[in-house]
């Protein structure tokens, strides 16, 4: 028994050990960025940390780009040219270029990823206008060298603003495999990224809340988001109809809104979740229930009538959320998520599966009624 | 063809081994086969005193090899004037003064015409020897050893019985503080080497008229004395019934110490953690004997032995019970995780950093990859490196004595760790992985128990390099499924957590102390908690 | 005789059950058939739970009415009654596969991409082989060691989650099919049932009947509940046709909810955690084989049979490992069809033939 024991332990030793590499011997992929190509169909750019680089600072920051024609080729292409061994362990943030993500080419590309949990345990998947190299550029600077906060960052603001979408790879892929609603990702993009049109259209809304003023030539900010049907990108929505359509997926928690009153003037509200939408599905007609607190920040008196304000405010956001549905319904996409009550209908996954969905979400009337509580400078900006 | 493939498969060999929880309800094996056949040979090898003294003279001479050996005093005299007897010491080992005193004295004033020969050695000791402790025997082998233990033998012509005088007389050191098991509230007392005040040590904490010391002696051509202290009708009968054989079992020609005695007796030769619990403390042996354990005292050793244990009478400190019940909790509590920790720390890190980088996060990444920016040796070796120096600074720092140990611990903590760092050697995350480990390691009470931590650690480690995580795994599950097969003279090393006993005490940490009246529940001892 | 069966309690029987219920019931699935047609997996699980237990509860009012205290002495030793024991076994070594191919893929897959089955296999065989030659005493008590841990890793990984599980995810629900939850129930007693025939076989060891009975429930309704909670936790984290693609969706699980926690991660440290409890379920089952093969064939030593059953077992796994369609195929019909080794001996078992009356002498 003990020899037995014994010869295993001997096998062991011959075979080898797992293979390991010691801790300082990587650097580590924070981003991976995918866009079209010159030369070849894929141009895969990353954003490198490595550790214990220089002596003042701790981790070097470098940006490097690579064409290949999938994602083993540009791996192994980067890890020739860098003299460090790439490790994805620590990668937070997959930029998507708007370029490949119309035809939805980046599937293909991200196959490699769907295997691999810890590649994409971590990731956080944004959109963004190209060139991938430009936006990841501008996120380097001085003021906060660890840029593993980028991932967090996007959260926060989709947390705290709405103004943004916020998904992980998971959701990401669960939104292509699956047909119960459609991917929104966070948009982002260097300085002139805003021109953009949004498709929900009308007025003319800003990406952020106020109006950004980009002086520096290189600075990536993200708001607003991408919209696909399927794996192919369909749109644009700018950060107050991103905020509404959050509102309809129950990813809303906070944010800030201008509205313009009947007298012309604007009025600045913050808005709270209160409890999960109430949505139901029957015939081809679905009901949307939401409430809300609205806390007015800005005028510092309530501009109107309490009641009229509420209801005001109410017909506004509906009306709002009516037109982001019918923008949404005509590129096809169901960022809303109203599959996920329809999937509910069924009793077999058979007959899940042989129902088009899509096609009777295009012509889907839905009935937005929005709840408001009122305070007034209750919560402060 | 048939024949091979019945014989690949049906090697058997009884698995007969000792298990007091399982085997005790099926009554008590037989014992004492080997004892009696030990006996018939010291009988033929010594059998009885001779009737004439200088027959017995020849053979004291023989044995004692008196020519050579000028320690054996042979001091004849007449007794009453008119018998002649011999009175045999061991010089050194017998207090001259005494046999001077209450021996020879006496001897040539009593009157002994008029007794018969045969009834002399009890008139003798009954009207004349004023000595306390007396014993009358015609068993040479009995003779032999008094004499060696410091007794002085009389010998009387025309007489087969010999008597045995308490004449014990030896330096020995005074009762000292103890040096390894401090403890803050408990008393202040160590055992000695002499085996006769250990026992009153014990005696003096545990006032009961059951509490027996059995002494004993080893097997072997050297038969060192043995103490086995218990509480008669509360120890287990079978318990102790099974360490009489073990101990009977012995047969060596090594000095015996406790922990010779322990690797004797043990069924795991090849377990790195202890068996017995070793302490120089006699109310910790006291306690333990009131629980219904057994303390095993050897003659010449400073410590004794208590068995059976379990893994909580190695986690436990003299004066645990003596905390308060939260505080107590809490010590225990931080006890433990600093055993895991000096066990399990090193090896995670290595796990990680070798195999794992994903799993640490970006700060701790960049704070260990900094540190690393010069060091030249790979991590695995810097770490099993820094783990053998930590414990040779540990070695050093025990053999010398105590002013310059301390001073060694010192050298080897600071300067040498200081120095280490900046000769890139290695690096301060290492370093202070190593430190830790060392501070949880001295967390463990049992000095055995913390030389069997640092061997898991080393395993550990080279497991973790060898395969991160999985290696840690694969030989931290080997490492608790051998520990939970193996049993301490019967009693399962995890009792009362796995087994589980009828007492609840495994659901608390540390039970309140109005709860542990009685004895201890996993020996099945008289009287336990239930 | 050296079977190393031991003497064990009520408490210890219950946690080796219970971790093997646990650990089949949830790794033991195979995700390509569990999640083909829509998701029921918690449902089923519920289901061939009960099964399982109905299956015990009738073999221990058997072994009460003729008398024993284990599987085998109802089989018995005459020569054609004790092959009935031999699809039982293999029963069991399929169940101790199960789980441990699961997590060989998730090592190799995830964790260490650069190596082969056979490296991780070389460090995972032997702790398997030592387990199951130290005995059922070792092994109940290691379980009653590790219980607390496991419990406690589970529940923090089903807890951690919360922020992750979404309701709709677990429609459409297949009540429209009841035949196929059932088949899927069926085909599930491999992975439910062997925790308990397992138990039945080293029933020796326990105190009486009605310890090893009432060891088999608590194990089993609380382990198997737990693994079906934690596959409903598991179709509210991703939908069917996630699920249906992934190899070892535990895992992916694991790694989803953790991925938001900024400091250390322990999803590595919780999965390995996890694989000693499958070799723990694994050792078991191999022993509970080798012991109900050394009984009814009448081997006096269990530490050969151990040792064959474990190296039966470590080799079919590497050789299903084997990338070919006949492996795929092979694979897929030891998920769905191996129940047959259970359902076809049980009768024969608990069914008392009648003795034929000896003939005349014939001459």
């Amino acid at each position: 028994m003990r020899r037995f024991i014994l010869i295993l332990l001997f096998l062991l030793l011959l075979s080898g050990c797992m293979q390991s590499k010691n801790i300082d011997e990587y650097a580590y992929v924070l981003n991976v960025g995918v866009e079209r190509g010159t030369t070849m169909p894929y141009l895969v750019t990353v954003l490198i940390s490595v550790p214990g680089g220089t002596e003042d600072t701790k981790v070097e920051n470098t940006v490097v780009s690579a064409e290949a024609r999938s994602f083993s080729e540009a791996y192994e292409t980067l890890n020739a040219a860098y003299p460090s061994r790439l490790s994805f362990a620590r990668a937070s943030l997959l930029a998507i270029g708007e370029d490949l993500a119309k035809d939805g080419a980046q599937t293909a590309f991200l196959d490699f990823a769907f295997g691999k949990p810890d590649l994409w345990q971590n990731l956080r998947v944004v959109a963004v206008k190209p060139p991938v190299r430009d936006v990841f550029e501008g996120w380097i600077s001085d003021a906060d060298p660890s840029l593993r906060k980028i991932k967090t960052a996007v959260g926060d603001l989709s947390d705290e603003s709405g103004m943004t979408a916020d998904t992980g790879f998971g959701a990401y892929t669960e939104a292509i495999g699956d047909k119960r609603f459609d991917a929104m990702l966070a948009y982002a993009g260097a300085n002139e990224y805003r021109l953009n049109p949004d498709i929900v259209g009308g007025e003319t809304y800003p990406y952020t809340g106020g109006s950004l003023l980009v002086e520096s030539t290189l600075k990536t900010s993200t708001a607003g988001s991408a919209v696909f049907d399927g794996d192919r990108m369909v749109g644009v929505l700018d950060g107050r109809h991103t905020m509404e359509t959050l509102m309809v997926t129950d990813a809303f928690r906070k944010g800030e809104m201008h509205f313009t009153l009947p007298d012309g003037s604007t009025m600045r509200a913050a808005l709270y979740r209160m409890r999960a939408p109430r949505i139901r599905l029957k015939n081809g007609e679905a009901t949307v229930e939401l409430r809300l607190e609205a806390d007015v920040l800005e005028p510092k008196t309530l501009p109107m009538e309490r009641n009229a304000l509420k209801a005001y405010l109410e017909t506004q956001l509906e009306t709002e959320l009516a037109a982001v549905l019918k923008a949404l319904q005509r590129v096809n996409c169901d960022a809303m998520g109203f599959g996920r009550f329809r999937a509910k209908q069924f009793r077999s996954a058979a007959d899940w599966e042989a129902c088009d969905w899509k096609a009777e979400y295009r012509t889907l009337r839905v009935s937005f009624s929005v709840t408001l509580m009122l305070s007034h400078g209750m919560k402060g900006a | 063809m048939k024949h091979a493939i019945r014989t690949l498969f049906q090697f058997d060999q009884p698995y007969r081994r000792f298990e007091l929880l399982e085997t005790e309800p099926r009554g008590t094996p037989s014992f004492f086969a080997r004892r009696q056949t030990r006996r018939a040979k010291i009988k033929a090898a010594h059998g009885r005193m001779d009737q004439r003294l200088t027959a017995n003279l020849a053979w004291i001479r023989e044995r004692f090899h008196t020519d050579v050996n000028t320690d054996v005093i042979l001091r004849p005299f007449k007794l009453g004037g008119t018998v002649d007897a011999l009175a045999v010491s061991m010089n050194g080992m017998a207090d001259d003064s005494k046999i001077a005193e209450f021996i020879l004295r006496p001897a040539f004033r009593v009157a002994v015409d008029g007794v018969a020969r045969a009834k002399l050695p009890s008139y003798f000791r009954e009207h004349a020897l004023s000595m306390h402790e007396t014993e009358l025997t015609d068993r040479r082998e009995a003779v032999e050893q008094a004499i060696t233990e410091g007794r002085t033998a009389i010998l009387l012509d025309g007489v087969k019985e010999a008597i045995l005088c308490d004449t014990r007389g030896f330096v020995s050191r005074p009762v000292g503080e103890p040096q390894n098991e401090m403890t803050i509230m408990g008393p202040k007392e160590a055992f000695t080497e002499n085996i006769r005040t250990n026992v009153t040590l014990l005696r003096r904490i545990v006032k009961r008229s059951d509490f027996v010391c059995e002494f004993r002696d080893s097997g072997g051509t050297n038969r060192t004395r043995l103490a086995l202290c218990y509480l008669d009708g509360t120890v287990n009968p079978a318990l102790l019934d099974e360490v009489r054989r073990r101990l009977d079992t012995i047969s060596t020609d090594m000095r015996l110490t406790v922990g010779r005695v322990e690797q004797l007796i043990e069924d795991y030769t090849y377990l790195p953690l202890p068996q017995m619990l070793k302490t120089e403390r006699p109310d910790r042996a006291a306690s333990a004997v009131m629980d219904g354990r057994i303390a095993l005292l050897v003659e010449g050793c400073p410590q004794a032995g208590v068995l059976p244990i379990t893994i909580g009478t190695l986690m436990a400190s003299g004066e645990d019970l003596d905390m308060r019940q939260p505080v107590g909790t809490v010590v225990l509590l931080i006890r433990m995780i600093g055993a895991l920790l000096s066990t399990y720390l090193p090896a995670y890190f290595l796990a990680l950093a070798l195999h794992h980088p994903g799993q640490l996060s970006g700060e701790i990444l960049e704070t260990v990859v900094a540190s690393r920016a010069m060091v030249f040796l790979p991590l695995w070796m810097e770490m099993i490196f820094l783990l053998l120096v930590f414990q040779l600074v540990r070695e050093a720092g025990l053999r010398v004595p105590g002013s310059i140990g301390q001073a060694i611990g010192i050298i080897g903590g600071l300067l040498l760790g200081q120095a280490a760092v900046s000769a890139n050697i290695v690096s301060t995350v290492v370093l202070i992985i190593v430190a830790l480990t060392g501070l949880g390691n001295f967390a463990i009470p049992d000095y055995s128990a913390q030389v069997a931590a640092a061997y898991y650690r080393l395993l550990l480690c080279i497991a973790a390099s060898l395969a991160g995580l999985l290696g840690i795994m694969v030989t931290g599950l080997c490492a608790t499924a051998v520990m939970c097969s193996a049993k301490s003279f019967g009693v399962p090393f995890f009792a009362p957590y796995s087994p589980v006993t009828t007492h609840s005490e495994h659901l608390r940490f540390r039970t309140r102390i109005r709860n542990r009246a009685g004895t201890s529940d996993p020996l099945n001892p008289e009287g336990r908690r239930a | 005789m050296n079977l190393r069966i031991g003497a064990f309690g009520r408490q210890e029987s219950a946690a080796v059950v219970l971790i093997a219920a646990f650990f089949s019931g949830c790794f033991g699935i195979d995700s390509g058939v569990l999640y083909a047609r829509g998701n029921a997996s918690w449902i089923v699980q519920i289901i061939a739970v009960v099964q399982a237990l109905l299956l015990f509860e009738g073999t221990v009012w058997v072994l009460r009415v003729r008398g024993g205290n284990d599987l085998s002495a109802l089989i018995g030793t005459s020569r054609i009654k004790r092959f009935l024991a031999i699809p039982l076994i293999l029963a069991l070594i399929l169940a101790a596969m199960q789980p441990l191919e699961s997590f060989l893929f998730t090592i190799t897959q995830y964790v260490f991409t650069d190596s082969k089955q056979v490296t991780a296999m070389l460090y995972l065989a032997p702790c398997l082989f030592l387990l199951t030659a130290l005995g059922a005493e070792t092994l109940v008590r290691t379980a009653r060691i590790l219980l607390p841990i496991l419990l406690l890793s589970v529940a923090e990984a089903l807890l951690s989650g919360i922020g992750e599980y979404h309701l709709y995810r677990i429609h459409p629900i297949p009540f429209g099919e009841p035949l196929q939850i059932f088949t899927q129930a069926g085909s599930a007693q491999i992975r439910a049932a062997a925790p308990l025939i397992a138990l039945l076989c080293i029933g020796e060891g326990t105190q009486d009947r009605m310890a090893m009975r009432s060891a088999g429930r608590i194990g089993m309704i609380a382990g198997g509940l737990l693994a079906a909670t934690a596959l409903f936790a598991l179709s509210m984290t991703f939908t069917y046709t996630q699920l249906k693609d992934m190899p070892s969706p535990f895992y992916r699980m694991l790694v989803e909810v953790r991925a938001e926690n900024p400091t250390l991660r322990l999803d590595r440290a919780v999965l390995f955690l996890w694989l000693s409890g499958a070799i723990l379920s694994a050792a078991f089952y191999l022993y509970a084989a080798s012991v109900l093969y050394a009984k009814t064939f009448g081997v006096r030593d269990v530490r050969p049979a151990a040792l064959c059953m474990s190296g039966i077992a470590v080799t079919l796994i590497l050789v299903l490992y084997y990338d070919s369609e006949i492996t795929e195929t092979i694979r897929e019909h030891l998920y769905r069809d191996a129940w047959v080794l259970i359902a076809v001996p049980f009768p024969l078992i608990l069914l008392r033939f009648k003795r034929r009356k000896p003939c005349a002498a014939s001459s």
